[in-house]
């Protein structure tokens, strides 16, 4: 019994010390720095914050209508499909969301800069996207309508088609059905929807970083601007702490709004269609399918037709890289699998508090882990392991370290939630019943729930390392030396004009992700 | 784990000095300086770690993040625009090299008379343009930039990421004044006309791509040099501001070598310096650096005289704008130009009846709903 307690014990301390050494001693410090440097009237009413303030809010309400504006008729489209082309279509169409941030923004530059691809295409340029709001809107809007549709479609669903044929037999006009019946049944998914598309795009950093030129900048570009290149850590500090409590500001106001939207997934038949709406909405799919994949065919396009010395394997640009570009692969593959197996671990530790503990603490940290990446930013949270490990020897002489645990805190809200709800399907009379016959809290975890979790095991190790993989602002805000990743490969030659190996290390990025992917959903079967 | 650990303590083991600079130093057509070094001071090539970054002010920033356990030995590249910072976050420790006769006590003084850093070249930053592609733009002043045609043409470095964007702003500054109604104008023109990039070497990109269209470029007095010395080309030219009785005017941007506070390898760090502002290197900078070597005596190529202006033309604003002044006022200055380039951007492109429409629908939908 003492040994079983101690065992728990351990999964505790695990968890406790790492998100104490990792996130909340980071968290204390920036706090403590923000409030140290005084001046925080100077920092509300400056022109920059402000600016930049207003331009993160408009930026970010503008995606999510667009997202919106086409994530609801393609929800709905994909629904009106025979099963297997739904099913076919709607991975394709959550395939870019899943791509790496950097992957789908070099294919973006590749097609609208100035003498991009569109413009060779029409011959003039038809959009500006360096330092224009409509640039960054864009380019958000590509990444997250496949996330849009994912959720709407589901919600469609979910619809009792009973409902729609009493409404037309009630001489309900087609804009009324929408009004009365689709609209309010699909409201939940649409707010979560919006929650989530507004906080991504609040928060993003790489997009704007890289094509806001300066101008645009959202929060987060501007934490990062004002400590890693200006040095003032007391002016960043202080935004960090106010982009955080926006972040928790939106995230409870919107959860108050909606009154917890109750999110129904029942599966029902598939309603039935007339041939002219459903070729209607296969044409439809495809032209949001070609738009949410215009980089990722850019990338392969400018590839085919690039003929360049560099390649992986050659020594050309490694003082730009820190390193050779064949170990900026392995970094990457070392940095994956180090999450994938960190983070599984950690997530299991919280299953078995849950499993064998009291309850109270449990669902605290548990509720906490969940709502963790709304609350505090990547770029906020390297800019605590800065401020408080700079001195350190680790900080100095293993970075890797620290890049680790923030690509983990990246990844365990997802990791976290594949192995719990993996273990809510593991039937509870196996637990009593193994325990019953007095087989011990060790020996039900390692002979009954692991062996029936392996799948969801595996699949939230997956999870770590694809979030891992696509991880950019930590990792640009914290990397040095020979640790440079795929992503940061890309960053860092984005500018030198020989665009082959960039666009050969999308490419790998591209595959390990769709292979990744395609794993984890042959392992849901 | 254990593979990176131990290839990554195997570099640092055989690592005998590891130098930052920016990826253009010494680069066209090509002077082997850690080749030579290595040969000069004995060391094997593998030992010595050359990490390069697109500009000098990436180097000052990575250098203040590492300072309480420095990677770097030695720094190349902190000019006089950037020595306020680095002196500031105490990066660097005071070096008198043994071969300092060799450099003019008045670059000594316009860069750090502290010995924070030991000039090794110096240029002046200027236009540089494409008689070709814009004509020959003759009689100039700063002020002909606030001709929205002429900003159109112009591609320069952001001031905040690239030393010699710095440079640029510093000249406006000298000249105009920061915030005058003059500074303003020009600032405000380039915003809205000209194209803001990282750094030297997108700026270079994007001028030599003729697609781009823009044929004037932030650089040095020396650059037409290397068209006219490489390829025999006198299409480009640089432009100063015309000052009084056939002198023209600009900034002039000192560049510096450093030996980094607490170093690991402090001997060779000292021996790379010495040996790099003598003549071995010094002799290598017109052609291969296309700035002014920073030791005396070096003569300059034929081809520098036939197609720029010579230091001797040349009245730098330097004298006016002093260290002291730079030191106390640049953050304010830097400040103040963010301002000027991000606040009333026109961010809106898009009506805004396209935002009100949303927000239309929301709030009407739920309305529906919660009857």
């Amino acid at each position: 019994m003492i040994m079983g307690r101690s065992w728990i014990a351990l999964t505790v301390l695990q968890l406790i010390t790492f998100l104490g050494l990792f996130y909340i001693v980071p968290l204390i410090e920036v706090i403590q720095i923000s409030l140290s440097s005084g001046g925080w009237t100077e920092v509300i009413w400056g022109q920059l914050f402000i600016t930049f303030l207003k331009f993160s809010f408009t930026q970010a309400i503008l995606t999510t209508v667009f997202c919106l504006l086409i994530g609801i008729p393609t929800g709905y489209a994909l629904t009106r499909l025979q099963p297997f082309a739904k099913k076919f279509l709607s991975v394709l169409i959550l395939i870019p969301f899943l791509i790496p941030p950097m992957s789908i923004l070099l294919g973006f530059v590749i097609i609208y800069e100035p003498n991009g691809l569109l413009a060779q295409l029409l011959g003039f340029q038809l959009i500006d996207v360096f330092g224009t709001l409509s640039g960054v809107v864009l380019a958000h809007t590509i990444y997250n309508i496949s996330i849009v549709t994912r959720l709407i479609a589901s919600n469609f669903e979910s619809l009792d088609e009973g409902k729609i044929t009493l409404a037309k037999s009630s001489g309900a006009s087609p804009l009324m059905v929408w009004r009365y019946v689709y609209l309010p049944h699909i409201l939940p998914s649409i707010y979560a929807s919006i929650l989530l598309v507004f906080l991504l795009s609040f928060n993003s950093f790489a997009v704007v970083l890289m094509i806001g030129n300066v101008k645009l900048q959202t929060l987060e570009v501007m934490i990062y601007s004002q400590s890693r290149v200006r040095l003032n850590y007391g002016l960043a500090a202080k935004i960090a702490i106010i982009q955080l409590l926006i972040n928790v500001l939106v995230t409870i106001a919107f959860i108050r709004i909606t009154k917890e939207p109750k999110y129904t997934g029942t599966y029902r038949d598939p309603p039935k269609v007339s041939k002219k709406l459903r070729i209607l909405s296969t044409g439809w799919i495809f032209a949001v399918i070609l738009f949410t994949w215009q980089s990722i065919l850019a990338t392969v396009y400018q590839l085919s037709r690039t003929s360049g010395r560099a390649s992986i394997f050659d020594g050309n640009y490694s003082s730009l890289l820190g390193t050779s570009p064949l170990r900026v692969i392995e970094n990457t593959l070392f940095f994956g699998v180090m999450t994938g197996l960190l983070a599984t671990s950690l997530a299991i530790s919280l299953l078995v508090q849950r499993l064998f503990m009291s309850g109270r603490t449990t669902s605290y940290v548990l509720g906490f882990i969940s709502i963790m990446p709304m609350m505090s930013s990547s770029i906020t949270l390297s800019l605590g392991l800065l401020l408080a490990y700079r001195s350190t020897s680790f900080f100095s002489d293993d970075i890797w370290i620290f890049i680790v645990a923030s690509h983990i805190l990246a990844s365990l809200p997802f990791v976290t939630q594949t192995v719990l709800t993996g273990a809510k399907q593991v039937p509870t009379e196996y637990i009593t019943l193994s325990q019953s016959l007095g087989a011990t809290k060790l020996g039900t975890m390692r002979y009954v729930l692991l062996p029936l979790l392996a799948p969801s095991i595996i699949v939230a190790f997956l999870f770590g390392m694809a979030v891992s993989f696509g991880e950019f602002g930590a990792t640009f805000f914290l990397v040095r030396g020979e640790w440079a990743t795929i992503s940061i490969g890309i960053q860092r030659l984005f500018a030198t004009r020989s665009n082959f190996l960039p666009l050969q290390y999308s490419l790998i990025l591209v595959l390990i992700t769709l292979l990744s992917f395609s794993l984890v959903e042959r392992l849901r079967k | 784990m254990a593979l990176h650990s131990s290839s990554a303590l195997q570099l640092n083991e055989g690592t005998q000095l590891t130098i930052y600079t920016y990826d253009s130093l010494l680069a066209y057509p090509g002077y082997d300086y850690i080749g030579n070094f290595s040969a000069y001071a004995g060391v094997p090539r593998d030992s010595i770690n050359l990490v390069t970054f697109s500009d000098a002010t990436e180097i000052l920033t990575r250098s203040a993040v590492e300072k309480d356990s420095p990677q770097a030995d030695v720094l190349i590249g902190l000019d006089n625009g950037l020595v306020h910072k680095a002196r500031s976050e105490e990066i660097l420790q005071p070096y008198v090299p043994s071969t300092i006769a060799n450099i003019p006590q008045e670059l000594i003084n316009g860069l750090a008379n502290d010995n924070l850093l030991t000039p090794y070249d110096y240029g002046v930053i200027s236009l540089y343009y494409d008689k070709n592609r814009v004509g020959d733009l003759g009689n100039f002043t700063l002020s002909d930039l606030t001709d929205k045609q002429l900003a159109n043409k112009l591609v320069l470095e952001n001031p905040l990421l690239s030393s010699p964007g710095l440079g640029f702003l510093l000249w406006t500054n000298a000249e105009l004044g920061s915030q005058s109604p003059e500074w303003n104008a020009l600032w405000t023109n380039i915003r809205d006309n000209g194209r803001l990039v990282d750094s030297w070497g997108d700026a270079y990109n994007v001028f030599a791509a003729k697609e781009s269209d823009r044929p004037i470029m932030v650089s040095y007095t020396s650059s037409p040099a290397f068209d006219k010395c490489l390829y025999n080309d006198s299409s480009t030219a640089a432009l100063l501001t015309t000052g009084e009785s056939g002198k023209v005017r600009g900034w002039e941007q000192i560049e510096g070598i450093g030996l980094v506070k607490n170093a690991q390898h402090k001997a060779l760090a000292k021996q790379f310096i010495d040996w790099f502002i003598d003549s071995n290197v010094q002799d290598n900078i017109y052609l291969n650096q296309w700035m002014y070597p920073a030791m005396s005596g070096i003569s300059i190529p034929a081809c520098y005289n036939s197609s720029t202006y010579t230091p001797e033309d040349i009245i730098p604003y330097n004298s006016e704008l002093t260290p002291q002044d730079i030191t106390q006022n640049l953050d304010k200055w830097l400040n103040s130009w963010e301002e000027l380039y991000v606040i009333n951007t026109n961010t809106t492109p898009l009506p805004t009846w396209v935002f009100m429409f949303g927000l239309a629908i929301f709030v009407v939908v739920r309305k529906k709903y919660s009857e």
